[in-house]
């Protein structure tokens, strides 16, 4: 059923009808798997998917679920499918007349963190029930799987299953092998629900009446060869996908990626999990695994993301019972701005006279700028751009010759970081619309498809009164901006509510953006087109405080609150820079685009400050 | 598309700006949705945003009409049929149950806590047995309350208004149970009350007036059925305002004393609805003068006049209520909102009244 506002529509979870939640899907992520196919590297690996919430994890996931590629199979003609089908073709995972892979979803749940509660229990006693949960769990869920792909009920036709797997190594203790799907779910379901009365039960429970695993064997156990269903073997491969890992204690998902990696098995096994730690930071990729950081990934396609995020936009809008587009303007709407270009003309021709007096170095650049023919927008955006290098100019220390700069100086001085620097300082200085358009919205995003959404949904909302008003659809310039620094404004006030430490972090976030501020508006822009991000330099100092190893240093306790929770909520993200000595990469921590807007800052990457961790730990007080 | 054009045309009529549209549109579509459309007193192919620009658009000015749309948008309370089927759904054990148990706890000497005990003991499941559900209409929903609590149809009744045989033929099947027994615990229960007023008179009459009457006078549908001495009687509302559970609980007192009988009486409600509703409309002088402004007199007929009525506006009894029930909409509530179709003005919600007008009286 078509609904007034799709964009309000969050999250795979919340959309329950596949053929509905497919026709919204963007499959674009789906070509990292394809560049990595043709390396082999795409099955029989273990793979980390990794981002803050709303990125997409969770869907990606979805994609692979039986009753998904069903539903895609079945509709594969449709215009809406067409797309994500060939690309699923692409990957093997399905071909014009079945389904290759048997996706198995386990999705964790905090229940699996009560195993560590118990501390009454030896420390094996907790492991050995929790690889049973976790074993059990997996077994139920692929049988269910099983099933499901090849349109059997649940659990009426479990007898059709036959588990025939070669137990060389006796992982089944109490359970004859081989069995029926029937035999072998109760087998599994008994071990689950011993272990949910250990946990419920308020009196103490004898674990060992509980049949205890010493490793996850089920993910080798389970294979499609092993696993016939009415006699024939369906499918080409099993995925594996465990989602949200982060929800196992620490210990926990430790020990579970550990054994996944020594155990090497050939498994297809995909973990999807938050970024919730700063040591997420130190992963050996390509090594043992491989990491699909969502956001890092779209972070470099940034035009692919663009193109990814317009694709949802349509998608949505046509998921719209009004029949309105999702049109944003990507110019400034002249006549509305017309006096205020004009006024702002004046002033900056006023501020440029006044502070090139008593020089005549930059008459030939005013020369230029009074005689320059464009519109009055892009003459204030001239001058913005005189202005500020005139700035840089009197700003130097060395005396200078007193000679007319040319326009070729004028010329060579003006790099794409000085435009974009004026453009900034003029939308500051007249109050003109600065956060507009499709581009910029997509940047807004950081990288989020769920943060697109959160912005696009009450500009889509507008849309759609602008069209009951029967007047244009398309919003201007100035109505966008107002809208995303409403909604950045309003985002800001929920963080209370929304993020652990919030006092703790706000404050930071309000000194950083305070000293960001600070930076990048300065007169001479020195880092244009703006600072909005920072690099931790943590090497030895003379000062008393040993900076070192600030991450495990509990003076920095306070500090790494705020770094984790600001990671883990996707208020900062942290792009990779090569830098500084040959092959040196640092990690620069940039503000989410959205606290830019709230703050007034420019989206751009590159503008960053080297701070030393007692300088950051200061911003987290008053 | 319907919808649409719905929309387009109250925004017209309202003159909302883009920015009001982006606001108010969401808000009224998801209310519609959830509950509003649910009204079962529209006209067929009318729902809530119809009913809505029908009634605005009847406003003489904008300001009226931003004035009536105020009074919908932040005072109005509808209570659609799911909420009230979960009051009737909790009502047991949120208020019958309780009242056994503490009726149990006290006659075998137990502390009221001791619940497992004391629903373990026959005392209880006696108890229990020996209440009497009646309905006192047909807002009580009688039906899902006794699906819901597990009941024995010889103990629940849907009207007050029966024959004795039938009363005649519970009394026969609970003493087939529980030897020489009668009821000793009655429970009334009805969804909804505003005023009370009319609940129980010291003359007899008034629904609860004509029960207590059948009950202790001989003769009495209800008299043989009923333990007199031991008789304990518990009103309970799924809706009621603060003031009629006054104003009944001092109806009863006042019937008990003119007929000189003593019983316990509680009268209880699952959600009370107290004053500060009707002060928040009550002191907005710009609303008061929109609801003068747009009434029609001739609603006050001789039932209306039963209660105050020197503010006719604000509804019977000048309860002043913004409450709207999904299947009608009550007369204490303010005119405006439940005027009948045939009246001057139209009700955003009409009501269909429960006096029907006699043409033919004089």
């Amino acid at each position: 059923m078509k609904i007034r506002n799709p964009f309000l529509l969050r999250a795979s979870e919340r959309i329950e009808s596949d053929a509905g939640f497919l026709r919204l899907y963007s499959p674009l992520i789906l070509d990292y798997f394809i560049d990595n196919m043709d390396g082999g590297e795409l099955w029989n690996t273990f793979l980390f998917i990794r981002s803050s919430p709303g990125a997409g994890k969770s869907s990606l996931l979805r994609l692979f679920e039986p009753t998904s590629l069903l539903t895609l199979l079945n509709r594969k003609s449709g215009d809406e499918f067409k797309e994500v089908f060939k690309k699923l073709k692409k990957l093997n995972a399905v071909s014009d007349d079945r389904i290759n892979v048997l996706g198995v979803n386990l999705t964790f749940t905090r229940n699996y963190e009560l195993l560590e509660s118990f501390s009454n229990l030896p420390p094996g006693t907790r492991d050995r029930l929790f690889y049973s949960l976790l074993n059990s769990r997996i077994i139920t869920a692929t049988l269910r799987a099983a099933l499901s792909i090849t349109r059997l009920r649940f659990p009426e036709d479990l007898h059709k299953i036959e588990f025939k797997y070669k137990d060389e190594n006796l992982y089944f203790k109490k359970i004859n092998i081989p069995c029926n799907g029937h035999e072998l779910y109760n087998w599994a379901a008994g071990i689950e629900k011993a272990i949910y009365e250990l946990l419920d039960s308020f009196l103490p429970v004898n674990p060992t009446s509980i049949e205890g695993h010493s490793e996850l064997f089920s993910l080798e156990a389970l294979r499609p060869d092993s696993l016939l269903v009415e006699g024939r073997s369906l499918f080409d491969r099993i995925l594996f996908m465990l989602d949200d890992v982060h929800k196992l204690s620490a210990k926990q998902r430790e020990g579970l990626i550990t054994h996944l990696l020594e155990k090497r098995t050939n498994a297809s096994i995909w973990l999807s999990e938050r970024l919730e730690v700063l040591n997420n930071l130190k992963t050996n990729r390509g090594r043992d695994y491989e990491e699909l950081n969502l956001e890092n990934y779209w972070k470099d396609r940034e035009s692919k993301f663009e193109k990814l995020l317009t694709s949802i936009a349509v998608k949505r809008a046509a998921e719209s019972r009004e029949d309105v587009e999702f049109a944003l303007d990507a110019q400034q709407s002249e006549l509305e701005l017309a006096e205020v270009y004009k006024e702002a003309k004046k002033t900056l021709s006023n501020t440029i006279n006044t502070l090139s007096a008593g020089t005549t170095r930059f008459n030939e650049w005013k020369n230029h700028l009074f005689q320059f023919e464009g519109t009055d927008q892009e003459t204030c955006e001239l001058a913005k751009q005189i202005e500020i290098l005139i700035h840089r100019n009197l700003a130097k220390s060395e005396l200078a010759l007193d000679y007319s700069l040319s326009i070729l100086e004028l010329q060579e001085k003006t790099d794409e970081k000085v435009v974009q620097a004026a453009r900034l300082f003029l939308s500051r200085q007249f109050n003109l619309p600065y956060f507009f358009g499709m581009t910029v919205l997509a940047k807004i995003s950081t990288n989020n498809v769920e943060q697109f959404l959160g912005f696009s949904a009450p500009l889509y909302e507008r849309m759609l009164s602008l069209n009951l008003n029967q007047t244009s659809v398309s919003i201007s310039a100035r109505d966008q901006d107002r809208e995303i620094r409403k909604l950045a404004n309003e985002k800001w006030k929920d963080l209370n509510k929304m993020i652990p430490d919030s006092v703790l972090v706000t404050r930071f976030l309000e000194n950083f953006c305070t000293f960001c501020i600070n930076e990048t508006f300065r007169p001479t822009a020195p880092y244009a087109p703006g600072v909005n991000g920072f690099y931790i330099d943590a090497t030895r100092t003379i000062k008393l405080i040993n900076e070192d190893e600030w991450l495990s240093n509990d003076i920095f306790t306070d500090l790494q609150i705020v770094l984790n929770t600001c990671l883990a909520f996707n208020l900062l993200h942290v792009k990779e820079v090569m830098q500084g000595k040959k092959g040196q990469k640092k990690n620069i921590y940039y503000l989410n685009r959205w606290l830019c807007v709230k703050f007034g800052l420019p989206l751009s990457y590159g503008g960053w400050r080297t701070k030393k961790p007692d300088d950051l730990l200061r911003w987290t007080k008053r | 598309m319907r919808t649409l054009l719905a929309d387009k045309l109250l925004a017209k009529i309202m003159e909302w700006t883009p920015e009001e549209i982006d606001r108010e549109r969401p808000l009224l579509q998801a209310m519609a949705d959830l509950k509003w459309n649910e009204y079962q007193q529209f006209s067929p192919g009318t729902r809530f945003l119809e009913s809505l620009i029908k009634w605005l658009q009847q406003f003489e000015n904008l300001e009226d009409r931003k004035t009536g749309y105020r009074l919908v948008r932040d005072h109005l309370i509808f209570i659609s049929s799911e909420q009230l089927a979960h009051l009737v759904d909790i009502i047991f054990s949120e208020k019958v149950n309780p009242i056994l148990i503490k009726k149990t706890a006290c006659e075998k000497g137990l502390s009221p806590h001791l619940v497992t005990k004391i629903l373990n003991d026959n005392s209880y499941s006696q108890n229990l047995r020996m209440s009497l559900f009646v309905g006192l209409s047909d807002g009580s929903r009688i039906d899902q309350f006794r699906r819901g609590a597990f009941l024995n149809n010889e103990q629940v009744i849907a009207t007050y208004s029966i024959s004795g045989g039938k009363v005649g033929d519970m009394v026969e099947k609970l003493r087939q149970e529980i030897p020489d027994s009668k009821f000793k615990t009655l429970f009334l229960i009805d969804d909804f009350t505003a005023s009370g007023k009319t609940y129980c008179r010291a003359d007899g009459g008034g629904k609860l007036g004509k029960i207590f009457t059948s009950i202790f006078e001989p003769g009495g549908t209800f008299h043989p059925a009923v333990d007199h001495i031991n008789l304990e009687v518990h009103i309970l509302f799924y809706v009621a305002t603060t003031d009629a559970l006054e104003n009944i609980r001092q109806g009863v007192e006042g019937w008990k004393k003119k007929n000189k009988k003593e019983f316990s009486c509680t009268v209880e409600c699952l959600l009370p609805i107290d004053d500060s509703v009707k002060m928040k409309i009550v002191s907005d002088n710009e609303l008061m003068a929109f609801m003068e402004k747009y009434f029609d007199p001739s609603i006050v007929d001789k039932h209306y006049k039963e209660g105050k009525h020197d503010l006719p506006y604000l509804g019977f009894n000048e309860c002043c209520l913004p409450i709207v029930l999904n299947h009608n909409s009550p007369n204490n509530s303010v005119a405006i909102l439940w005027l009948p179709t045939d009246k001057k003005y139209k009700g955003l919600f009409p009501r269909i009244s429960r006096h029907r007008e006699n043409k033919y009286e004089d």
